[in-house]
């Protein structure tokens, strides 16, 4: 269900906003959260709920489509394809990180130490 | 136009009521005030925490002027004292109150439309017919506009046209205030999206609700014009209020879901 899943706009960030929305809207279809044939918010409405310029989201919808991520199906709105792309090394590093890093907080919170984790990691994998 | 003194007193009053709270508690507008809607709710102590923290932030932001309330506190005063000295007949004074309360309507829209730090989106759909049925505008749309068939009446072409406008402006707000950007900051993200959504469909309702209604007290104070066309404009606009209504019954909610309260837990 796309109900719950959210886009996050870090106007300080480095990397620019159009960029920050593509590759949340990537990581989400790779985690499978966002699944095939998904409906998008229109560019209207993202830009204004993330109060960006709408040529900034049609920015990262367009690099999407260019992408193979998403389809535009005219008056139906903008989709997830049916084919989801899976050769992207940048997201999926991206995706990896993302999950390792969250998986490590929640180690180190709970008192693991690096050694521990890293040593079983080791023996898992 | 004769009035019966007991009407006319009955309006004053009303006049000097509204202005009088605008005055005082001038934030206690129609729609930007936040009010007790979730210390209601039954949850337990750590949701409701969280409920109220976030709807406590939202009252925060969305806090504005209230110079907007002041002015329509103001113009019912001002339209109490007419109407008590019989300087304006009462519909004239209540088409002056309904363009004070479409001044206060826009002004918040246009309030809650800006306010910000807006952060996070949601990737859900979200449109104005998805927060209130089709059905819901048409009732309203047609309530409004049923004063217009005063318009042949010279001494209420006025007062109908004011009202008229008046009722399809709140309509046309009422269907923005639907579409209005989420004001989502990222603090707590699921709970921020459940105040969000609460918030937009009893504006949204609330606003909708009015606008009709207006045309149906417009009828009532038009009473002694009454002919055939204009007692079927009043049952229509009273079938149009009941329409309304039944929405907002339909679409109310009380608390928050099972599935909502699961994504607060996922946090």
């Amino acid at each position: 269900m796309a109900a719950s899943i959210t886009v996050t706009v870090d106007p300080d960030a480095e990397i620019a906003p159009y960029q920050q929305i593509l590759e949340q809207i990537c990581s989400a279809i790779q985690r499978g959260d966002l699944k095939s044939g998904a409906t998008l918010p229109t560019v209207r409405q993202l830009a204004g709920d993330l109060n960006v310029a709408p040529n900034t989201v049609a920015r990262a919808y367009a690099d999407l489509q260019d992408a193979g991520w998403l389809v535009s199906d005219g008056r139906r709105g903008t989709r997830v394809t049916e084919d989801v792309p899976t050769a992207d090394k940048r997201v999926r590093k991206s995706v990896l990180r993302e999950r390792v890093s969250a998986f490590i907080a929640s180690m180190k919170a709970r008192g693991y130490s690096r050694s521990e984790i890293l040593s079983e990691l080791n023996r898992t994998t | 136009m004769q009035v019966d003194p007991f009407i006319r007193w009955f309006y004053v009053a009303i006049f000097t009521g509204f202005g009088v709270f605008m005055l005082l508690w001038p934030k206690k507008d129609l729609i930007v005030n936040i009010p007790a809607y979730f210390k209601r709710m039954n949850l337990d102590d750590r949701d409701k925490d969280r409920l109220i923290a976030v709807a406590e932030r939202r009252k925060a932001l969305e806090r504005g002027s209230p110079a907007w309330a002041r002015a329509a506190g103001v113009l019912n005063l001002v339209s109490a004292v007419a109407v008590a000295l019989k300087a304006v007949p009462i519909p004239v004074a209540y088409s002056l109150m309904l363009v004070g309360f479409v001044t206060l309507i826009g002004a918040a829209y246009f309030r809650m439309r800006n306010t910000g730090p807006r952060r996070v989106a949601s990737l859900d759909v979200r449109t104005p017919f998805k927060v209130l049925p089709l059905y819901g505008y048409v009732a309203a749309t047609i309530g409004s506009m049923l004063p217009l068939v005063d318009v042949p009446n010279p001494s209420l072409r006025l007062v109908a046209i004011i009202v008229t406008m008046s009722s399809l402006a709140i309509t046309f707000f009422a269907w923005r205030i639907a579409g209005v950007p989420a004001l989502i900051a990222g603090d707590d993200i699921p709970v921020e999206i459940f105040v969000d959504d609460y918030l937009r469909l009893i504006r949204a309702t609330g606003n909708l609700l009015l606008a009709p209604a207006a045309a149906f007290v417009y009828f009532s104070l038009t009473a002694e014009h009454a002919n055939t066309v204009h007692l079927i404009a009043q049952l229509v606009s009273v079938a149009c209020f009941l329409v309304v209504d039944v929405l907002l019954l339909a679409v109310s909610r009380k608390s928050v879901t099972p599935q909502e309260l699961d994504r607060w837990q996922q946090v």
